[in-house]
């Protein structure tokens, strides 16, 4: 029977000062019977004059099992999403407005899940 | 009757999605020779009518609907597992931009593929979403109260981008007869009144009307959490069956409500409010068309997690002629009721509801306007008059009819100073249809991925809990002296940007500009009032002397570059302010090197009191390793149950090894709390720790073994399952002896909603519910004249459930029926069961 199944479970949050939404969703898909990969998504969204508005979404791949297993099983600690909150956001803010790919930001979401 | 007809439309519209049997290769590497015959996004509560989707359960069903024809899998091509992938892939990247809806602060969506209908070279591939969207929404658009004539009946398809509303009423009971009307909502952008409203509702035996305008506001204090108030003109005739004559009322009334915060420690809320009123109170029931006015006053608290939920509510009301100079009366009413939805197994709760009230008037009877004193029937009156807060007014006793129950003494006086009423339900699950099918509950993969989320739900929910602590006050404190480096600092910028600039300059100072604001930003969050969660995730930052992460030594760095700027020009002299500006950064940020610490403090855990649970998980080790040599004497599985159970418990198996692992490891004092944690932390029943979901399916692997008439093999997994069960509940208990870090404790609380509302979501929602109900209702009237006597109703019925609104139709009979009364009576309600309370 395989052993990896494909499975997405998205759970959309909204901060306790009612203007930011965080949505983290973790999608596993299978590249055979046997080996997973996982996508985090990492979606912030900001109230922009009465309605809630994308700035920027990214998505990071993590293809090492044992790392992503590790961060499935610990979940995410505070520290680290203070840092999605803060410097990685705040770069965020920075990107042009739609933006879907930034490597250098993917990078540092990549190093902190892989903590 | 009211919204019968609707939830009848929605039942027989609904589609309900049955897995196929046909059966397909268990690897899907297996299909790379086979066509894709049709791809389809199906999820629970699905209608045939796109527009009648988009109108019940908003834009999230039909952003999925329009993504099915372009999702990367497509009919007529090869299957590829690529293709198959990309496609789920794009329905959790909708999933994640989805915006949540109005009053929604959770969403938790489960996306599950499958190939199904297989032939010899095709599949069907359908993508199951599961989510919690619809079902929030279905309870925020109907109404609690079978009295009034409001009907919040506004899915967002209807809405304009302000909200105006205009929704039809049409509804049906005893007394009033078939009776049709209208409802209409304007928002605004008044921070006093966000929202007009007028609704009208007429029948040949009575009318309604009602006029209001309504604000709410977060406040955020402790014991003024949310409130909210009401301006209200309410025009009633109301007919009471068997008589002629209707109850009429006419009523101006200015209402507030408030609402402490949630208790972390439970879910229970305290509230409090009151109404001034006036108006006229006339019956032609013998008395003359009176003026009058009222002040109420009310107090009470819901508490109670999802299973047992209660809400006591107390209430006065001071009254009297509008022209007189004494009081008229007072009238004091209780409202206690009780709810319990036992789940003895997933989706298959019983339902038990229990409500006491009752009520007393202090006056003479014939200074007590008609419509002010005690009646009841199916459909009792309301004492506040709100949406949001519901007070019984007068006995419920479902064997008559609306305001039917009325006569004291059995003479012709309409009302009565004083009642008592009981009422119970019980309705018994018999069938359902769930949510998340119940083999999806024992996944230990999505088990693994729900334990993630909550995990990390909970440390979202640390920022809040450190911001609440004296702790943080003191780096507030610290913080608020960065203020006038700042100051400085945007003096010079400002002087720079007034004089002509070279180049290399110019981009030293936009970068320097960018550092600047960011740092601004980050202190004016911290030093915020009242302080918010993002308050603490900046002063993190703030206090780091890391480069990389410190707005303050950021904006040092760039200070310095744009001071070798000017040096290198002819503007040597500006770079003076600049560089002591540098300085002054740097000597900040020094000088709050430690401040943050005492509030980590709160965050961290003491590896010493852990050093007695890490020595016992050895034991534990071993009993893992006794029953894995057991369940590897297990051979003959051909039964397909018992194939499934096996895999499930080997699943459960490796979670538990590989976090024990990671716990027996040597490992840093904040990763030995982590990974204890992470082996041992129930997420509800929901999402198990991994040892309490092998123990459990090593227990339903035993029972199939037996049914499989492989009892021997099931008898040798007893010792090495009582041993691991007996290790478990060790740790479990010494874990629960030591007192986790004051911020996870906090967060545990706060995160309980959450946990809360993914329990209700996966193991207890059902689409379709039905269930027999038995009602028994009590209820006696008295007054200086008589008293009605124990009044006694009973009667079967039967309870229809659409996700979490609760149909109930039965008939009560009279038990204690005098000549001039009825038989009995039908009772019909429609509620919201809160499960995502």
């Amino acid at each position: 029977m395989a052993k990896c199944k494909e499975l997405s479970v998205t759970l959309a949050l909204l901060m306790p000062d009612n203007k930011r939404q965080i949505s983290l969703a973790v999608n596993r898909g299978c590249i055979d019977d046997n080996t997973f990969v996982f996508d985090i998504i990492f979606v912030l969204r900001d109230l922009v004059d009465g309605e809630f508005q994308d700035r920027v979404k990214l998505r990071v791949t993590i293809g090492d099992q044992s790392k992503a297993q590790a961060l499935m099983d610990r979940g995410l600690k505070a520290s680290q999403l203070d840092f999605l909150q803060g410097p990685v956001t705040n770069k965020a803010k920075r990107l042009p407005e739609g933006t879907t790919k930034d490597p250098a930001t993917e990078k540092k979401i990549a190093d902190i899940v892989n903590q | 009757m009211r919204l019968l007809v609707l939830a009848g439309i929605i039942a027989m519209m609904i589609v309900l999605h049955g897995h196929a049997e046909a059966s397909c290769p268990e690897s899907l590497d297996a299909l790379s020779t086979f066509t894709v015959r049709d791809v389809r996004i199906a999820t629970p509560l699905t209608l045939r009518s796109k527009a009648a989707n988009r109108l019940f359960f908003g834009s999230l069903g039909h952003t999925l609907a329009a993504l099915e024809s372009s999702l990367a899998i497509r009919p007529g091509q090869p299957f590829t597992r690529a293709a198959y992938d990309a496609a789920q892939l794009q329905i959790t990247n909708v999933l994640g931009e989805a915006n949540l809806r109005t009053r929604e602060r959770v969403r938790l969506t489960l996306v599950i593929p499958a190939v199904e209908d297989c032939t010899v070279d095709s599949v069907v591939v359908i993508y199951r979403v599961y989510s919690t969207d619809a079902f929030s929404y279905l309870a925020n658009i109907l109404e609690f109260s079978p009295t009034t004539i409001t009907q919040d009946l506004v899915p967002p398809g209807a809405r304009s981008a302000r909200g105006h509303v205009i929704a039809p009423l049409l509804g049906y009971d005893a007394s009033r007869g078939l009776f049709g009307g209208s409802r209409a909502t304007v928002q605004t952008n008044s921070p006093v009144f966000s929202k007009l409203g007028a609704a009208f509702a007429g029948s040949a035996r009575g009318a309604a009307a009602d006029v209001h305008a309504t604000g709410e506001r977060d406040i955020g204090a402790r014991f003024l959490e949310h409130g909210e108030w009401q301006l209200n003109y309410r025009y009633r005739s109301e007919p009471i069956a068997d008589i002629d004559p209707n109850l009429r009322s006419t009523t101006v009334a200015a209402r507030f409500i408030g609402t402490t915060r949630a208790a972390t420690a439970g879910p229970i809320v305290f509230r409090y409010g009151s109404t001034v009123e006036a108006g006229r109170r006339q019956s032609d029931l013998g008395q003359p068309s009176e003026p009058y006015a009222s002040v109420k006053a009310y107090v009470g608290s819901s508490f109670g997690p999802r299973t047992i939920q209660g809400a006591a509510s107390y209430g006065v009301e001071v009254g009297k002629a509008l022209h007189a100079s004494e009081l008229g009366f007072v009238k004091h009413v209780v409202d206690l009721r009780l709810t319990q939805r036992l789940l003895a197994r997933a989706h298959v709760p019983i339902q038990l509801e229990s409500a006491f009230n009752a009520g007393w008037i202090q006056s003479t009877l014939t200074r007590i306007p008609v419509a002010e004193r005690f009646y009841g029937g199916n459909a009792p009156p309301e004492f506040v008059g709100a949406d949001s807060w519901k007070i019984q007014d007068g006995p419920r006793l479902r064997s008559f009819p609306q305001h039917a129950f009325n006569r004291a003494d059995g003479g012709d006086t309409f009302g009565a100073t004083r009642f008592l009423s009981g009422n119970f339900t019980f309705a018994p699950t018999v069938w359902h249809y769930p949510a998340v099918p119940d083999e999806l509950l024992d996944d230990p993969q999505l088990r693994s991925a729900l334990a993630f989320q909550l995990s990390s739900t909970k440390e979202a929910f640390v920022s809040d809990c450190a911001v609440r602590t004296t702790e943080f006050n003191d780096v507030v404190s610290r913080v608020g002296a960065v203020t006038d480096v700042l100051r400085e600092l945007t003096t010079w910028r400002m002087h720079l940007h007034s004089i002509p600039l070279p180049d290399p300059v110019a981009a030293a100072l936009a970068d320097l500009d960018a550092a600047g604001d960011t740092l601004q930003n980050a202190v004016a969050t911290v030093l915020r009032h009242p302080p918010n969660a993002a308050a603490f995730p900046r002063a993190r930052l703030l206090t780091s002397d890391d480069e990389d992460l410190s707005p303050l030594l950021q904006a040092a760095v760039a200070s310095e570059a744009l001071a070798g700027a000017l040096e290198a020009t002819s503007l040597a002299s500006e770079a003076v302010p600049v560089r002591q500006s540098a300085r002054a950064l740097r000597t900040a940020s020094m000088s709050l090197g430690s401040v943050f610490a005492p509030v980590q403090a709160l965050n961290t855990a003491n590896p010493d009191s852990y050093q007695g649970v890490v020595q016992d998980l050895p034991s534990l080790r071993m009993t893992l390793e006794a029953l894995s040599r057991e369940l590897m004497t297990i051979t003959a599985v051909h039964a397909e149950e018992v194939a499934l159970l096996f895999e499930t418990a080997g699943a459960h198996l490796t979670d538990t090894f590989r976090k024990l692992s990671a716990a027996e490891a040597p490992n840093s004092p904040a990763e030995i709390y982590d990974d204890l944690e992470s082996l041992m932390t129930d997420w509800g029943r929901v999402a198990p720790s991994s040892p309490r979901s092998l123990i459990e399916s090593v227990h339903r692997l035993q029972d199939a073994l037996v049914a499989a008439n492989l009892a021997a093999a099931a008898r040798r997994l007893d010792a090495p399952l009582q041993e691991l069960e007996r290790a478990f509940v060790r740790i479990a208990d010494r874990l629960r002896n030591i007192r986790r870090p004051a911020l996870q404790s906090c967060a545990f609380g706060e995160a309980a909603f959450a946990v809360r509302v993914a329990d209700a979501a996966f193991r207890e929602l059902n689409i379709f519910q039905l269930s027999p109900a038995w009602v028994l209702d009590i209820a006696r009237l008295t007054s200086d004249t008589g008293t009605s006597g124990a009044r006694v109703g009973s009667g079967p019925g039967l309870r229809l459930s659409i996700a979490t609104v609760d149909v109930t139709v039965a008939y009560v009979f009279n038990l204690r029926r005098r000549p001039d009364e009825r038989r009995g009576a039908f009772f019909f309600s429609l509620d919201v069961t809160d499960l995502f309370r």
